[in-house]
């Protein structure tokens, strides 16, 4: 990312060394890098160029770093901690609402520092940014500490198609983002296959005490594919269907593994999808809708 | 590239030191990289001012003498320049240093370690003993995002192309008003210029570049505008009476209400939105629920029902 600074980028942050270095004279090469989130030879860079300025050419800022460790003097006119810049003062509010999410009720401090800060550096900003986080803190806690230490996983899941709220023994493998959707692959025992989740459909979750299985990533799963047509109310379809490839007579074949959920949404689109084949899933959904009706009748 | 971050950098060391007006010659004369015609100069120096004013430095313009106005000063007050609140304490700051975690290889990641690195530059030590990591993280690889949030900070319009509910592409242009994130996704609130209201985009449904127009502070945002309150779940204020398969249909349970049980099935009030929504929601749990009223509802739903048969017939 900073490999794409911009000059006016670049002088921000020339900027910006210049009181960190103030505030500590003597820091490693290293670890200055680290604060500014730069590699040492940008910030060797960084650093070159700013030998070059000054007051004047006859009055430069002196610094040195040939030891490995940064000293400036002369720069006093700049020896000042710049304003946050709205970019910087957004993306630590919106940190900051996050982080309250995963701090305990009985931490009043906290929360009332957190309170405190947000007032600080977010008054003029106040009203127009809302950070949530769409999953419990601990159930994020638990599926990162499960997939770094490869360890079993005892989740209570909610699935949508079945309706059932299940306790699960899954052996989780990797994480994914599809269409703003986090997604959990697993090898789930209860299924006795691979699966993958909704992670905010995980109620709860609590780490085993049991290392995951070796051969969890070479089970596949069957993948049926599905020509269907849609009739109105387009963005919403294609945006809960996810991946739909067009075919040429207008219609579109999406790839399922569970026929239970795409009834569901056939159903649940009030006549927007519409199923062309398999035949027999196009006559099963009539059927259920028939079935529904019984039930007025 | 540094030949111009080391003119930025001098030019904002010089207009920071000076105590007094500083005139345009003066600066072309005393800082390295002005050269070329005087036309050049005069471009090269408009460009900086306007790069620097983007970076939210506040460079002011004044004259020597009220009766000779043409020999404009230009100057940086180090109280304008310098960060308004600096009482942070340790614990505060390592708050917010954990606040910036959330961002790890996302967007807006080097703005949030920039603006931790500020603070820390107030010299406050930071003290992480009992401070929670902060698990949750902020996605969006999305320009677009840090474009509007730029533009909402000097409050400039913009405009894109959006997806429509029939999925056509539609030119909008709005006043942004605000940012946030619900259920994982990223919206922007603002006037929107043609239907001269307020409304919400969502960040994903952008399909073109996010571009600024016309002038900065061209707008300002009403009083009464919160980021909450566009954000909020809709309201549900209408009420049926719906009868639950027991055991079956979890994710209605969350807004009903259990009147009576049988053995089978319990009888439950439910609260919605409006009546497209409650379809869809009933629809999608099949023959776990029935509808007992209102009448409208149950018509509609029976309705629905035949379409889709009749539609796979």
């Amino acid at each position: 990312m900073t490999s794409r600074a911009t000059p006016t980028e670049k002088a921000a942050r020339l900027l910006d060394l210049v009181p960190y270095i103030y505030s500590h004279q003597g820091i490693a090469l290293a670890d200055l890098a680290v604060e500014f989130s730069i590699t040492e030879a940008e910030l060797l860079a960084d650093l070159n160029t700013l030998w070059m300025c000054g007051e004047s050419r006859f009055d430069l800022i002196e610094l040195e770093f040939d030891s490995g460790f940064v000293y400036i003097r002369n720069a006093d006119a700049v020896n000042i901690v710049r304003s946050l810049s709205v970019q910087e003062a957004t993306s630590i509010l919106f940190g900051l609402d996050l982080l309250k999410e995963s701090i305990p009720q009985e931490r009043t401090d906290l929360l009332q520092d957190i309170q405190e800060i947000k007032t600080k550096i977010g008054e003029p900003f106040k009203r127009s940014i809302v950070g949530e986080p769409k999953i419990p803190a601990d159930v994020l806690t638990a599926l990162q500490e499960s997939l770094s230490k490869r360890q079993k996983l005892k989740i209570t899941y909610h699935s949508l198609a079945e309706d059932l709220l299940t306790d699960r023994i899954i052996h989780p493998i990797a994480t994914r983002v599809e269409d703003g959707v986090d997604l959990l692959h697993a090898f789930c025992e209860r299924a006795d296959g691979l699966r993958t989740f909704r992670i905010d459909r995980i109620h709860s979750a609590q780490v085993l005490d049991q290392l995951v299985r070796d051969e969890a990533g070479l089970l596949k799963t069957e993948l049926q594919s599905v020509d269907i047509k849609v009739h109105f109310d387009q963005r919403r379809i294609f945006e809960t269907l996810g991946n739909l490839s067009p075919n040429n007579d207008g219609s579109y074949a999406i790839a399922i593994f569970n026929e239970s959920w795409l009834i569901r949404e056939v159903l649940a689109s009030a006549g927007a999808i519409e199923v062309l084949r398999p035949l027999e899933l196009r006559a099963e959904i009539a059927r259920q809708a028939c079935d529904v009706l019984s039930q007025y009748r | 590239m540094s030949r111009k971050s080391e003119r930025l950098v001098n030019l904002t060391i010089a207009l920071l030191a000076t105590g007094r007006w500083l005139t345009k010659s003066e600066i072309y004369k005393n800082i390295d990289g002005y050269s070329g015609e005087p036309d050049a100069k005069e471009r090269m120096f408009e460009r900086d001012k306007e790069e620097l004013r983007n970076l939210g430095i506040d460079i002011e313009v004044g004259t020597f003498d009220p009766l000779f106005e043409d020999e404009v000063g230009y100057r940086i007050r180090p109280e304008r320049y310098r960060i308004q609140s600096t009482e942070f304490t340790s614990k505060q700051l390592a708050l917010i240093s954990s606040a910036t975690q959330s961002w790890r290889g996302a967007i807006l990641a080097s703005k949030a370690t920039a603006g931790l690195a500020k603070l820390k530059a107030l010299g406050i030590e930071s003290d992480i003993d009992g401070i929670p990591i902060n698990p949750h993280q902020l996605r969006s690889s999305d320009e677009n995002l840090s474009r509007i949030i730029d533009a909402l900070a000097i409050r400039k319009t913009v405009s894109f192309q959006y997806r429509a509910a029939d999925n056509s592409y539609e030119d909008r242009a709005i006043e942004p008003y605000g940012v946030g994130t619900k259920n994982g996704f990223w919206y922007v609130a603002g006037n929107d210029l043609q239907r001269k209201a307020t409304r919400l985009f969502r960040l994903d449904r952008i399909i073109s570049e996010v571009r600024e127009q016309g002038k900065a502070a061209s707008y300002s945002i009403p009083i009464d505008f919160s980021m909450e309150q566009q954000l909020a779940e809709r309201a549900r204020n209408n009420v049926a009476h719906l009868m639950l398969r027991k055991g079956k249909a979890h994710a209605l349970r969350k807004y009903s209400q259990v009147l009576e049980a049988s053995d089978d099935w319990e009888s439950v009030s439910y609260k919605y939105t409006d009546q497209d929504s409650i379809i869809r929601e009933l629809l999608w749990h099949r023959d776990d629920v029935k509808v007992v009223e209102p009448h409208s509802v149950r018509e509609s739903l029976n309705s629905a029902l035949e379409s889709i048969a009749s539609l796979h017939d």
